[in-house]
């Protein structure tokens, strides 16, 4: 395999892995988006902040 | 918390933060600002109103050693505000209107509220506005004042609404009138003695805000109006005044309107809400 190959393979592979990294980390991506029908546990988020 | 409930209660620190999740659908419900849930409605994000999370519980603190004492001594100013997009600021403006000031005479500065009284004792603002209980932190600690409780200038003050999102409403109705029969019940069982007040700030304090219980005692009883949580249906009269002040502010720009943003159907008649039951156990 020539050296162009090579470098041409780890940038693509390099790519891809940031690509999933920032998917998985910073976005919602690979989350399951079901809201609880009360027989799966916690899925209803309710946000608040700590004040009356 | 622990516990296998069908709700999972997610605290935030700042409203930026709490938008971002709430709009990203991270959040099914979020308490949030109610003229932010009335802006993002503005931009075309599908929420409703269903409910509201308190009526007043806001207050105007200044350093103890202020030489402000009145709403006009605020002119040249600096206060924090929690948002742009918080009914705070649009109270500055409507008690500036009603004192012929204009809201450019102070200069106002987005702070998330628990850094707020920080700024205060160190004076970097010379005032801080937000929902309880970081404003009576500062008064307990010492160098706070109290300047006014919402109550005494825009009575029945909305500051956070419950908003939840159209698909979740229309897809999970019977779980959102769950949260919304719960947060109900908790105010009326809340509001029916001083006694339920302190266990509600024991537990609260404990499991949910981490925060000082004797903080939230001082919070819900001096006074005891000082936070409300009956009276909480979605009411037309009520958000079209925060759209008239908001208009006029510039914070909305009025092109959604009650029938958009809220949706008052899940309590129709407060009088019929029963306070749940529950005694702390000593």
């Amino acid at each position: 395999m020539s050296l162009q190959r090579r470098v041409l393979l780890a940038a693509i592979g390099w790519l891809g892995t940031v690509t999933l990294l920032h998917l998985w980390l910073n976005t919602s991506a690979f989350e399951k988006r079901t809201v609880s029908t009360g027989q799966t546990g916690k899925q209803f988020r309710v946000g608040f902040l700590p004040v009356t | 918390m622990t516990g296998s409930g069908t709700f999972e209660p997610v605290r935030f620190n700042g409203w930026p933060e709490l938008k971002e999740a709430f709009l990203s659908q991270h959040l099914q419900a979020s308490f949030i600002l109610a003229p932010m849930a009335m802006a993002l409605r503005e931009q075309g994000v599908p929420i409703k109103i269903v409910y509201l999370g308190h009526r007043d519980g806001t207050t105007m603190m200044v350093h103890k050693d202020s030489d402000i004492h009145r709403i006009e001594d605020l002119r040249g100013k600096k206060v924090a505000v929690p948002n742009r997009f918080s009914n705070q600021r649009l109270i500055i403006f409507r008690a500036f209107k009603e004192r012929g000031l204009n809201i450019d005479d102070v200069t106002l500065l987005e702070m998330p509220p628990p850094d707020m009284p920080a700024a205060l004792h160190v004076r970097a603002v010379d005032a801080i506005i937000s929902g309880e209980p970081f404003m009576a932190q500062s008064e307990m600690d010492g160098y706070g004042r109290v300047l006014f409780l919402t109550k005494d200038v825009w009575p029945e003050f909305i500051s956070c609404v419950l908003a939840v999102h159209e698909d979740v409403i229309r897809d999970h109705r019977a779980e959102v009138q769950q949260l919304v029969d719960g947060i109900a019940r908790s105010g009326k069982w809340l509001d029916t003695t001083m006694d339920h007040r302190m266990q509600a700030a024991k537990f609260t304090g404990q499991n949910y805000y981490n925060q000082d219980p004797k903080l939230l005692e001082f919070v819900l009883s001096k006074p005891p109006d000082r936070v409300k949580y009956t009276n909480l249906a979605v009411r037309r009269k009520d958000f079209e005044e925060i759209e008239l002040v908001g208009r006029e502010s510039g914070t909305l720009q009025g092109t959604a309107h009650f029938e958009d943003y809220a949706d008052p159907s899940f309590v129709t008649d407060e009088s019929a809400i029963q306070p749940y039951l529950w005694e702390d156990t000593p």
